[in-house]
């Protein structure tokens, strides 16, 4: 009966630990959250020196951009699960009037306004802070 | 500012307009959408377009703030998308939970 007790046990350790590994994009993600964190400090502070010419950052706006690269591939190998998140990783990336545009508007112009700067300022956290507000909110393990 | 109630006022009837064109048959939904999210954004619309006028931003960087607000919509519809599969796993998983200290509580005693 100890036998047939402890097997059981087992099993259902198994099962759960199967179903667990079958949904990374369910779970906390440290690295996803610090990634969001990484974009938005680098983002700012070119932002920041968006009043200055854009060739002279252009290295570092193209770094930023690839850093969203990884994290878009990053987050697609978690699977189905995690559509919305990479679909808002891919709109940060490639939709006019968010992240990656103010840059693109930035190489346009060669210089941005001090008074877009303040203005897209908070509009650029809000949009990344819908990444943030779904990945706190996965489940911790 | 009574120019800014007056590009109000145009832009209330142009999306009227844009509503009886495009999405007829539910176009009174759709106005009251519009007017909702153009009060949400007004203010913001008020400063921009102060901006726009003063030369303080360029006519793009004004295209950029309006369109920030369609992008705004989309991430918080994914936002809603990934806290209810999140949600719903978190429920899965507290089904699971569930029934397996049903099981220890009421058979494995048993055994």
């Amino acid at each position: 009966m100890q036998g047939i007790k402890r097997n059981f046990r087992w099993l259902l350790l198994v099962l759960i630990l199967s179903f667990n590994s079958c949904a990374p994009a369910l779970y906390f993600d440290q690295t996803s959250i610090s990634n969001i964190e990484a974009v938005r400090q680098d983002a700012f502070k070119l932002l920041d020196r968006g009043t200055d010419d854009f060739s002279n950052y252009s290295t570092e706006v193209n770094a930023l951009k690839e850093k969203i690269d990884q994290i878009i591939k990053y987050e697609s190998s978690k699977g189905k699960a995690n559509a919305p998140v990479v679909n808002m990783w891919k709109s940060v990336k490639n939709s006019t009037g968010n992240l990656v545009n103010v840059f693109e508007l930035w190489e346009k112009q060669g210089k941005l306004s001090s008074a877009f700067i303040s203005e897209s300022r908070p509009r650029i956290a809000n949009l990344l802070n819908s990444i943030l507000i779904v990945e706190e909110h996965k489940s911790k393990r | 500012m009574s120019d800014f109630n007056d590009i109000m006022k145009e832009i209330k009837k142009a999306v009227e307009v844009l509503a009886e064109t495009t999405v007829r048959k539910y176009k009174d939904q759709a106005v009251k959408e519009a007017g909702i999210l153009l009060k949400t954004m007004q203010e913001d619309l008020k400063r921009w377009t102060a901006l726009l006028a003063s030369g303080a931003i360029t006519t793009a960087e004004f295209e950029w703030l309006i369109s920030s607000y369609k992008e705004e919509a989309k991430m918080k519809s994914l936002e809603k998308a990934g806290l209810a599969i999140t949600r719903v796993h978190q429920f899965a998983m507290g089904v699971l939970n569930t029934a397996i200290d049903v099981v220890f509580e009421k058979v494995l005693e048993k055994i």
